[in-house]
């Protein structure tokens, strides 16, 4: 083949940026770590990319949701764990007050002591966290228990039975709150059979200072009654929180595999990319050496 | 004796100093563009009797040497494959360079693409659902709200540019067509003008091939014949030049607002066929316009079932909240309504407006997971975008670089044939030098033959 002196120049500048270009990429994936920098690297391993961080994009919220309901039902179980507390303190008070041996003093001194506890009952019943009235349903935003002016039922419940769920999986929900109508059976059947849990309490301190035993002993039962269902509320809390504990756990496992998935969709191999980079700095400083010596000569020179 | 010696001697000098002009010209375009080698083609004299007699009858005797003609080495048929290289080369690299800025407007995949900020879109909202009463869960829906409307105008807007960068290129280059059209008319001229005055037009005929080797790269052309007056380029299968006519590409205004090409002889439309102005048509009219269509189905079917929903919402008085997006209904006009920026308190989280009701902001967190458009979620949906974008980009890269290689393989054989070697032209130089040299001593010997006629022989 004839070769003339700009094939060799030609070819020369041809490989020293096709070298150079080379250089560049593998310089380029060294530094950055990452195999895939634009899309037309790896359409198809873009699009992956893309998918995988959405997932962990949503994992990551679902994990912040997840540590909102807890928190939220963690609130929510100490105040049952308080009002079924209480109720058996009344219970307890209840069984001393039927009781025929006490004296009247003692008997206006239960009485104080059982309407402490509709009062302990009511403020727990309008407990705030952050801001909001967690037993009040959807009426978050004003206090559930009221005193009624009327004075018969002695409180009204003021929120709705909504419950309210937040999403901790993609297709996975957990109720975050119970409502005040159905721990203290206000306005709703939960505790069949019992009127709610202040009106009972009410009648039981009439009964006590009238010195009624036959009613207090008939209270006791209303009380049992309302207690089973708070006991019944306290577990499904607990239940709802164990749920939690497990959602949280199976995050965390699908955002390590998801992480996974990412890195080894886009992430270079450094040792490899390391290696390619030596390669290409060794082939362009050969093309560079090339160059120089290849140009140099010319039959001109020779020629006298 | 006669003087056919000199005369033969004369004509070996003339050639050959010739030969060597020959030699300087091709030395001194040794790097020109598109120059061919030329060769000066020696013939022998033509035949003479020259006086004398054998016993075979008359002699024939040359008449030294004569210069037939100055011949640049063709290369007709890899020009024509070069050109036919060079079309797809333009078209590709002019697609590669539109689709790489296309793809660094996306800005994927990185914290800046549309595809994280619509993430954050979804996750402010399942911030808003487990925090229905917090006001700064409210400001962040709005707020990301904003930013995602902002990008879907973004690189809508980016993609409407790329769109009129790719016209404006076009227009530019049927512009460079006609002025490359005007000069090869010009150079056909001045063919015609040699050809009838026996000039040699080898340089002319390298200017006509360099500007249609840049001519090729614009569009797909075909040319026929050789000469002046009967040389053809034909552009999308119309005559452009013919000898010394031009008949120009006419740029109008289309009805799409895009320029619309026609060839102005009979008023049709042209079609480019390959090269770099096919490509920016491509790009303009197919490529980018389809991502802009999925971009605005993608922004249509978020507006549409956001608002669907939020619409429902109440405030807490129970009076309607209104939509969520307004007056946009695709990419290029995507919004969030003022009124929510101005007061974030007016976004609706549920439908019966009680602060705790989270419904309505879980169910428009839900959307993410919604199958709703093609077959597939609004985020994998653009994701597709994303990797069709890619493959076309890819494409367009890989099918550059192929063409590329071959465009260097045929340029290295033309340059093979048509090419000026140094080393070749420096052994040409000594040849006609020694050459030179020799028929210099032939008239030195025939003086010296002269010399003793008349010069010995007459004295005794």
């Amino acid at each position: 083949m004839r070769v003339t002196m700009s094939m060799l120049s030609e070819r020369l500048r041809l490989n020293l940026m096709t070298s150079c270009d080379e250089l560049l990429k593998a310089q380029h994936t060294a530094t950055t770590g990452k195999r895939i920098s634009t899309p037309s690297d790896d359409p198809i391993g873009a699009g992956k990319s893309l998918s995988l961080r959405s997932v962990l994009s949503s994992i990551d919220q679902y994990a912040r949701n997840v540590d909102v309901a807890n928190s939220q039902l963690s609130v929510t179980s100490a105040a049952m764990d308080s009002v079924v507390a209480s109720v058996q303190q009344l219970r307890s008070l209840a069984l001393s007050a039927a009781s025929p041996a006490l004296t009247t003093e003692a008997r206006s001194n239960l009485a104080i002591q059982i309407d402490q506890i509709a009062k302990t009952l009511a403020t727990t019943g309008n407990m705030q966290h952050m801001g909001k009235y967690i037993f009040a349903g959807s009426r978050s935003d004003a206090a559930p228990i009221v005193e009624n002016p009327a004075g018969t039922p002695p409180y009204l419940y003021q929120g709705d039975s909504s419950q309210m769920s937040i999403r901790v999986g993609a297709d996975s929900y957990v109720a975050v709150n119970v409502t005040g109508d159905r721990v203290f059976n206000i306005g709703s059947i939960s505790a069949p059979g019992a009127p709610d849990i202040f009106t009972t309490i009410g009648t039981l301190r009439d009964a006590v200072l009238a010195a009624d035993i036959t009613t207090i002993s008939a209270q006791l039962g209303d009380i049992d009654l309302n207690l089973s269902n708070m006991i019944a509320t306290r577990s499904q809390v607990g239940e709802r929180l164990r749920r939690l504990d497990q959602s949280r756990e199976a995050l965390l496992d699908a955002k390590t595999s998801t992480s996974e998935l990412l890195s080894l969709n886009e992430d270079a191999d450094l040792a490899e990319a390391l290696v390619a980079l030596r390669v290409r700095e060794n082939v362009y400083e050969a093309a560079i050496g090339t160059a120089t010596r290849l140009l140099s000569v010319s039959l001109a020179e020779m020629l006298k | 004796m006669s003087f056919l010696g000199l005369d033969i001697a004369i004509s070996a000098l003339r050639a050959n100093q010739y030969a060597l002009n020959v030699t300087g010209h091709n030395i001194a375009n040794a790097s020109t563009q598109g120059y061919h080698r030329q060769e000066a083609v020696f013939l022998p004299g033509t035949m003479t009797s020259g006086g004398a007699t054998t016993g075979q009858g008359v002699p024939q005797l040359g008449t030294g040497v004569v210069i037939e003609t100055v011949r640049r080495l063709q290369s007709g048929h890899m020009d024509s494959q070069i050109r036919h290289m060079s079309q797809f080369l333009g078209s590709w690299s002019a697609r590669g360079e539109s689709l790489k800025q296309v793809e660094s407007m996306f800005g994927e995949p990185g914290g800046s693409g549309l595809s994280n900020v619509l993430n954050r879109f979804w996750n402010a909202w399942e911030e808003l659902a487990s925090n229905p009463e917090d006001p700064s869960a409210r400001i962040g829906v709005v707020e990301s709200g904003v930013t995602l409307a902002d990008r879907f105008r973004t690189l809508y807007d980016g993609l409407y540019e790329v769109q009129v960068q790719a016209d404006q290129a076009i227009e530019n280059d049927v512009m460079r067509i006609n002025t490359l059209a005007h000069q090869i008319a010009t150079i056909n001229q001045e063919l015609i003008r040699a050809a009838s005055g026996q000039i040699s037009p080898n340089d002319l005929l390298d200017r006509r091939d360099i500007l249609l080797d840049e001519m090729s790269k614009l569009a797909r052309i075909q040319t026929f014949g050789e000469g002046g007056g009967d040389f053809i380029v034909s552009i999308g299968g119309k005559a452009l030049v013919q000898g010394s006519h031009v008949t120009e590409i006419a740029i109008t205004k289309g009805p799409d607002g895009w320029s619309q090409l026609t060839h102005s002889g009979d008023g049709s439309v042209f079609e480019p066929e390959g090269g770099k102005i096919m490509g920016l048509i491509q790009t303009r009219s197919v490529t980018v316009k389809s991502y802009m269509d999925s971009l605005n189905a993608i922004a249509s079917t978020l507006v549409d079932r956001v608002n669907a929903l939020h619409s429902t919402g109440v405030d807490s008085s129970g009076n309607p909240l209104g939509e969520f997006f307004v007056a946009g209904t695709d990419a290029s006009s995507i919004r969030v309504d003022p009124a929510l920026i101005a007061l974030p308190s007016k976004l609706a989280t549920s439908a019966t407006g009680r602060a705790g009701d989270n419904q309505l902001a879980l169910d428009i967190a839900g959307i993410k997971n919604e199958v709703l458009i093609d077959g597939t979620t609004i985020g994998a949906a653009y994701h597709n975008l994303v990797v069709h974008m890619g493959a076309n980009s890819q494409e367009a890269i890989t099918q550059y670089e192929v063409h590329q290689v071959s465009l260097d393989y045929l340029k290295t054989q033309r340059e093979s044939m048509a090419g000026v070697s140094l080393d070749e032209e420096m052994i040409n130089m000594v040849k006609f030098q020694q050459a030179y040299n020799a028929a210099a001593r032939i008239v030195s010997v025939l003086d010296e033959m002269i010399d003793t006629v008349v010069n010995r022989m007459g004295v005794r």
